[in-house]
C-alpha cells in the first residue's frame, strides 16, 4: 500500500519527466481517491484534522483542531464548504468611493490622471485593500472559501498596481469568491468580461473598427496558456497554434468597461462603473477560424469551443492545480486524472474538491505536513493560530507606513496580496523558502515570542505583534502535565509527533532547568511565560515549522 | 538526560540550537577557504563577474535599437504612431543606419567609448511566444522542444564543482536579487546560487534529521539547505557590504535598478567572489502603453548601467564586470495601436570595459519578416552563453558541452581578448580528492593527482575554527595520504594541500 510498484514508477516516470528538479518525482502512495476510512495505520487524529485544516483555511488554532477529530471527516467537510459572510464594512468607505473614478477618461494627458492629490487618494485606497483583506484572514472562520478566493486569484490573476483603481479589484475577487466552489466554466465566461481583467490584460484595447486595427493578443493567449488548458497537453502535445491566439484575440475583441459618450466609438470615451460592456462597433466582425471551427464568433464563442474541444486538457489543467494546492507540489497524475473524469462532466468544481478531500491520498500519512506555507499562512497563519494581537495593518481607520508593516512582510517574503510577481501568479512549492526568505520567516516569529517589534505610531514608538505564551498555552487542554503540554504544542507548531531525542530537546528547553514534578504553569512565581516562549524559540526554527 | 549529552547528540546529529539557549553554535558542514585559486584548480578564471539584466515581459527590440533609416520599420509602426522618429534616435559611432531609443543617454555615452557590444536579432529556432516557456527557454539553454528545469549557468556550475553541496565555498557562486531564484542558477541536483533581497540587509539565523524517503523528509532537508546556505553565505556578503559601505559614483534616485546595482558595486569593491549577479526588471511585456512604458523603463537602465560602469571604473575594477541584458522575446515589428504583441529576435547588449564595443551582425530585415510579423533570427542566444563561457570565464568547451550547452556553438567577437585557455592552467592540475571512507573512524585516505617531480607541498588537516591538528609533507610521485583518524574527536575538519601560492581544500568528516 505504502511504496510505488513498477506499474506506478513506469507511468510516472514516462508521463511527468519536468518533476526533474525534485529529488523524487514518484508519488509514493498507491492510496487513491477511494474514501479515506480511519484504520490502525491511519486513524483519524489529531494529525489529520490538523492537516485537514491547515490545507483549507487560515491558521487553525489547537482548539478548532480538536473540535474536528469529535466532529469527524464528513459533518467536518460540509462545514467547511459552507459560504462565509466576510465584512465588507470597513472597506467600502474606500473601495466603494473611488475619487473621480466616473470621470475619468481612457489613456494619457489626462488631468485626472496626473493629479497628485488623485494620484495619493488611489495609492491610499490600494493599500487599504489588501490590509482589509489580510485582517479578513485573520479573522477568518472554519471555511474553505478564502483559500479558494487565493486560489483562483493566483490562476486567473490580476495586479492591483497595473489596474489601479483598488474597486475594481474588489469586484474581481467578489466575483472569485462567488464562483470559487461553483461552475468553472462560467467562472471563465465572468472573469473574461470582468472589468479589472480587461484593464490588466488589454482587453479594452483590442479592437477593430472601421479606421483602426488593433487586435490586442494579450488576454487571448494567457486565456489558453494559464487559465484553462495550459500550452501543452500531457503528451506534450501543442493546445493550439500562434493562428489559435490571434483567432481568439479577434474574437474577443469590442469589450471595454467604457461607455461612449459620443455616438461614434473612436471618439475617447469614459469609464462608467464596473461592468464590461460589448460594443459592437469596435469587435471584428470577421469570421475567425479557432481550434479547427470557423464562425463569426465572439467571447462565448471562443469559450465555448474551447470547453468542448480541449475539455480533457482544461479539466487535468485545473485539477493539477488543486492537486498541487491542497495536496502535494509534485502532482500524482493518476490521481488528477480520475479528478478530472469528475471536474469535466459538468465543470462544477466543489464535487472535485469534495471528493479530493476526502479520499485516502489526501489523508495518507506521505501527504501529511509536505507543503510548504505561503507567506500568507504562515504571517496571517501564525497571527490566527497563535493569537498574535496589534497588528499594524488591521487598524484600518488610520494609514500610515507603520500601519503597512504586515503588507511590507509579506512582500518581504514573495507575496504581495494582489499583486502577483505576473501573470502566471506565485510559483510557490518550494520557492518561497529561499535564502532570501527562510531568515525573514525564522526572524519575525523570533521577534514576536520576544516581543520585540516596535514601530511608531502617533509620534511615539509603540509595541505591536503582541503575544502572550501564557495566554496561548492556556488554550491546550492539558496544562498540569509538563511533558504532554510539551508534546501537544510541538504537534500544534511542527504538525508531527516528535522523535523522542527532538522531544527531550525541546522538554529540556521548555522545562529550563525545572524538574517536571516542579511544573506550574499557572504560577505567577514559576514564570510559565517564559518557560513557554523558551520552548517556542526552539520550535520556530525547525525546518518542519516552514511546512504544513 | 544531562545537557552535556545533549549537546554530543546534536553533534553527532548535525542539529543545531538556538543562541538564546547558550549554547556555542555548531557547523557541521564543509567549507572551503576564501581563496581565489579554487576556481582556477578547475580550469577557469577566477575574478571575472557577469551582471545578467534580465528584462522581463520580452522587450522591443525595434524601440531600443531603432533602424531609422528602414522605411519599413515607420510603416509597421504606424498605427498608434508607435516609432521613434528618425531625428529623436541617438546616433551612434560609426553606424548611419541604427540609433538608440532617445532614453538610453548612459548607453550612447558608453557605446562611443567601444564599450557596449550589440548583438543584432538574437532569438533561437522555433521561437516560443509564451512569456514561460520562452523564460524557460533562455535561462535553461535548451533546445525549444526540450524541457529543462535546470539554468545554464547552474549546470555549468555543477560540471566545476561535483562536491556541492557537501563542499560549500567560502562565497556564493552566484546571486540573484530577490525573493526567489531563477532557473539560470538551478543545477539538474541542487541550486547553485542564492536569492537575496536585500544586500543591505541580511539577517542572520541559526539551523538545525529527517527520512529522505518521505515527502516531508524531503522537504525538510530542502528547508534545512536553504537555511545551512542562509547561515554560510550571508555571512560573507554582510562582511563584503561592510567593507565597503559606500559607492564611488551618485546612483540615480528613484531607479530600483539602479539601487541593486549599487549594492552588487558595493559587495564587489568589498571583495566578494561571487562571478555571476542576475537582477530582474519587470514591465517589459509592452501590448499597450508602450511609447510611454518604454521611456520610462529606458531611462532607468541606462542611468543605472551607466552609473554602475563609472562606479566600477572609479574602482579600478572595471576591467573584471560586463553587463548581459536578455529578455524572452522581442516584440511584433507591426504595431498593434498602443503597444505590440509577442514576437521573436531583438538586440542583446554586453557591457563592460572588456567588450569590443560596435555591433556584431546584420541590421534587423524588415522586409523579410516571418509569419505573423516576426524579425528573422541571426544569432542564437547560445552563441552569446559559448562566449561569455569561453572569453570571458575562460571555460574550454569540455566544461560547457554538454552541461550548460546542448552542443557546439559558434562563438561571437564580444570580449575584447581570449581568456588563458584551460590547456595552460591544466599544467598546474593539481588536485586533492574527497578522503575514503567519508565519515571516517578508524583511517582515512586522501587521494592526491599530479604531483610531478619537483613539486612538493604540505598537507595540513584544521578545525572549522582555524586550530591546526596536524601537517605532512606531500613529495613528488606521492597519489595519497593515509591518516590516522583514531585519536580526532568526532566533527568536522578541513584539509588543504598547499603548493607554492596554490591551496586546495575539502572537508572531511570523523565519526566514531
Amino acid at each position: 500500500m505504502k511504496r510505488r510498484d513498477l506499474f506506478t514508477l513506469k507511468t510516472t516516470e514516462e508521463i511527468a519527466p519536468k518533476q526533474d528538479l525534485h529529488p523524487h518525482h514518484l508519488s509514493r502512495t498507491t492510496a487513491g481517491l477511494e474514501p479515506y476510512i480511519p484504520s490502525t495505520d491511519q486513524p483519524w487524529n489529531y494529525s489529520r484534522a490538523a492537516h485537514l485544516l491547515r490545507r483549507t483555511m487560515i491558521g487553525p488554532k489547537d482548539r478548532e483542531i480538536r473540535d474536528v477529530i469529535s466532529l469527524g471527516l464528513d459533518k467536518t467537510l460540509q462545514q467547511l464548504f459552507q459560504p462565509a459572510t466576510i465584512s465588507t464594512s470597513e472597506i467600502e468607505p474606500w473601495c466603494f468611493a473611488e475619487p473621480q473614478i466616473k470621470a475619468i477618461p481612457i489613456g494619457s494627458g489626462i488631468p485626472g490622471l496626473s493629479d497628485p492629490d488623485f494620484n495619493n487618494q488611489i495609492q491610499l485606497r490600494r493599500e487599504m485593500f489588501p490590509r482589509w483583506y489580510a485582517k479578513s484572514l485573520a479573522v477568518s472562520t472554519m471555511s474553505i472559501q478564502e483559500r479558494m478566493v487565493m486560489f483562483w486569484s493566483g490562476i486567473l490573476t490580476s495586479e492591483l498596481d497595473v489596474v489601479r483603481f483598488s474597486e475594481w479589484m474588489f469586484h474581481q475577487q467578489a466575483l472569485l469568491r462567488k464562483h470559487c466552489l461553483g461552475n468553472f466554466k462560467t467562472l471563465i465566461n465572468e472573469i473574461t468580461v470582468d472589468a479589472a481583467m480587461l484593464v490588466y490584460l488589454d482587453g479594452i484595447r483590442n479592437q477593430k473598427t472601421a479606421n483602426t486595427t488593433q487586435i490586442n493578443e494579450n488576454f487571448a493567449r494567457e486565456l489558453m496558456e494559464l487559465f484553462t488548458c495550459g500550452p501543452t497537453d500531457w503528451e506534450d502535445q501543442p493546445n493550439y497554434t500562434e493562428d489559435d491566439v490571434r483567432e481568439a484575440a479577434r474574437a474577443l475583441s469590442g469589450w471595454t468597461i467604457a461607455i461612449s459618450t459620443h455616438s461614434n466609438a473612436s471618439a475617447r470615451p469614459y469609464y462608467s462603473g464596473i461592468k464590461g460592456n460589448f460594443i459592437s462597433l469596435r469587435w471584428d466582425s470577421g469570421k475567425k477560424t479557432f481550434l479547427g471551427e470557423t464562425g463569426n464568433w465572439k467571447a462565448t464563442d471562443i469559450i465555448n469551443i474551447l470547453f468542448q474541444k480541449r475539455s480533457t486538457q482544461i479539466a487535468r489543467f485545473i485539477c493539477e492545480k488543486l492537486y498541487r494546492a491542497f495536496v502535494y507540489d509534485i502532482p500524482d497524475r493518476n490521481i488528477i486524472d480520475q479528478m478530472a473524469m469528475l471536474f469535466i462532466k459538468d465543470w462544477e468544481i466543489k464535487p472535485v474538491l469534495d471528493i479530493l478531500l476526502k479520499s485516502a491520498h489526501f489523508f495518507d500519512s506521505e501527504n501529511i505536513g509536505a507543503m510548504y506555507k505561503s507567506p500568507v499562512s504562515f504571517l496571517i497563519g501564525s497571527i490566527r493560530s497563535m493569537g498574535i494581537s496589534q497588528i499594524p495593518d488591521f487598524k484600518l481607520e488610520m494609514s500610515s507606513n507603520t500601519n503597512r508593516d504586515l503588507s511590507i512582510r509579506l512582500g518581504n517574503l514573495g507575496e504581495i496580496l494582489f499583486n502577483p510577481p505576473n501573470v502566471k501568479g506565485w510559483p510557490g512549492g518550494r520557492t518561497w523558502v529561499s535564502t532570501s526568505t527562510v531568515s525573514l520567516r525564522q526572524k519575525f516569529l523570533l521577534d514576536v515570542i520576544d516581543g520585540r517589534i516596535t514601530l511608531r505610531d502617533n509620534g511615539k514608538q509603540t509595541r505591536f505583534y503582541i503575544f502572550s505564551a501564557l495566554d496561548f498555552a492556556k488554550s491546550f487542554p492539558e496544562l498540569v502535565d509538563a511533558e504532554q503540554l510539551c508534546m501537544d504544542i510541538s504537534m500544534f507548531m511542527l504538525n508531527r509527533k516528535p522523535t523522542e531525542i527532538d522531544f527531550a530537546i525541546y522538554l529540556e528547553a521548555m522545562l529550563m532547568g525545572a524538574k517536571t514534578y516542579e511544573w506550574n504553569l499557572l504560577d505567577p512565581m514559576f514564570n510559565g511565560e517564559e518557560r513557554i516562549k523558551n520552548l517556542l524559540r526552539m520550535l520556530v526554527i525547525q525546518p518542519m515549522h516552514q511546512l504544513h | 538526560m544531562k545537557r552535556r549529552s545533549f549537546i554530543q547528540q546534536l553533534a553527532a546529529t548535525g542539529m543545531i540550537l538556538p543562541l538564546s539557549m547558550g549554547f556555542p553554535r555548531l557547523r557541521a558542514f564543509a567549507q572551503a577557504p576564501p581563496d581565489s585559486e579554487f576556481m582556477k584548480m578547475v580550469g577557469v578564471n577566477s575574478d571575472t563577474i557577469t551582471v545578467i539584466i534580465r528584462l522581463a515581459g520580452g522587450n522591443d527590440g525595434l524601440n531600443t535599437v531603432i533602424p531609422y533609416t528602414d522605411s519599413n520599420y515607420y510603416n509597421l509602426r504606424k498605427e498608434g504612431s508607435l516609432f521613434i522618429k528618425a531625428e529623436d534616435a541617438l546616433k551612434l559611432k560609426g553606424s548611419d543606419s541604427m540609433g538608440l531609443h532617445p532614453s538610453l543617454k548612459g548607453l550612447q555615452e558608453l557605446y562611443d567609448e567601444d564599450k557596449v557590444s550589440i548583438i543584432q536579432n538574437v532569438g533561437y529556432p522555433k521561437q516560443n511566444f509564451s512569456h514561460f516557456r520562452s523564460t524557460d527557454i533562455w535561462l535553461s539553454g535548451t533546445d525549444a522542444d526540450v524541457f529543462d528545469n535546470s539554468g545554464w549557468y547552474g549546470k555549468f556550475l555543477e560540471e566545476l564543482y561535483p562536491d556541492y553541496p557537501d563542499v560549500l565555498p567560502s562565497d556564493p557562486f552566484a546571486i540573484e536579487l530577490g525573493t526567489f531564484l531563477s532557473s539560470t542558477l538551478i543545477g539538474k541536483k541542487n541550486n547553485m546560487g542564492i536569492a537575496i533581497s536585500n544586500v543591505n540587509y541580511i539577517p542572520d539565523q541559526p539551523d538545525e534529521m529527517p527520512d529522505p524517503t518521505t515527502h516531508v523528509g524531503i522537504e525538510e532537508e530542502y528547508v534545512r539547505q536553504i537555511i545551512k546556505q542562509t547561515n554560510i553565505f550571508t555571512t560573507r556578503i554582510i562582511e563584503a557590504g561592510s567593507k565597503q559601505t559606500i559607492n564611488k559614483v551618485t546612483y540615480p534616485a528613484d531607479n530600483p535598478l539602479g539601487q541593486g546595482l549599487a549594492g552588487i558595486a558595493r559587495i564587489i569593491a568589498g571583495g566578494l567572489k561571487t562571478q555571476m549577479y542576475i537582477v530582474n526588471i519587470g514591465g517589459y511585456d509592452t501590448h499597450s502603453n508602450q511609447l510611454t512604458a518604454h521611456t520610462t523603463l529606458h531611462k532607468q537602465f541606462s542611468d543605472a548601467v551607466l552609473a554602475f560602469q563609472r562606479d566600477m571604473e572609479a574602482f579600478g575594477l572595471d576591467k573584471r564586470i560586463s553587463i548581459m541584458t536578455i529578455s524572452e522575446f522581442g516584440r511584433r515589428a507591426i504595431s498593434n495601436g498602443s503597444g505590440t504583441d509577442h514576437g521573436s529576435a531583438a538586440p542583446l547588449f554586453v557591457i563592460g570595459s572588456g567588450v569590443n564595443g560596435g555591433f556584431i551582425g546584420s541590421n534587423p530585415n524588415l522586409s523579410a519578416l516571418q509569419g505573423p510579423g516576426n524579425i528573422p533570427m541571426t544569432h542564437d542566444f547560445r552563441q552569446v552563453y559559448a562566449s561569455v563561457l569561453s572569453q570571458w570565464y575562460g571555460a574550454g568547451e569540455n566544461i560547457y558541452v554538454p552541461s550548460a550547452l546542448p552542443r557546439t556553438f559558434e562563438q561571437l567577437p564580444i570580449f575584447k581578448k581570449l581568456s588563458t585557455s584551460i590547456s595552460e592552467q591544466a599544467q598546474h592540475s593539481i588536485m586533492i580528492g574527497q578522503n575514503s571512507p567519508n565519515p571516517a573512524s578508524e583511517f582515512t585516505i586522501i587521494p592526491i593527482h599530479g604531483m610531478h617531480s619537483g613539486t612538493e607541498g604540505i598537507l595540513t588537516i584544521n578545525t572549522p575554527e582555524g586550530r591546526l591538528i596536524t601537517q605532512y609533507r606531500v613529495l613528488p610521485g606521492m597519489e595519497s595520504i593515509h591518516i590516522d583518524t583514531r585519536s580526532l574527536p568526532s566533527g568536522t575538519y578541513f584539509y588543504s594541500l598547499q603548493y607554492g601560492r596554490y591551496e586546495f581544500s575539502k572537508a572531511m568528516i570523523v565519526s566514531h
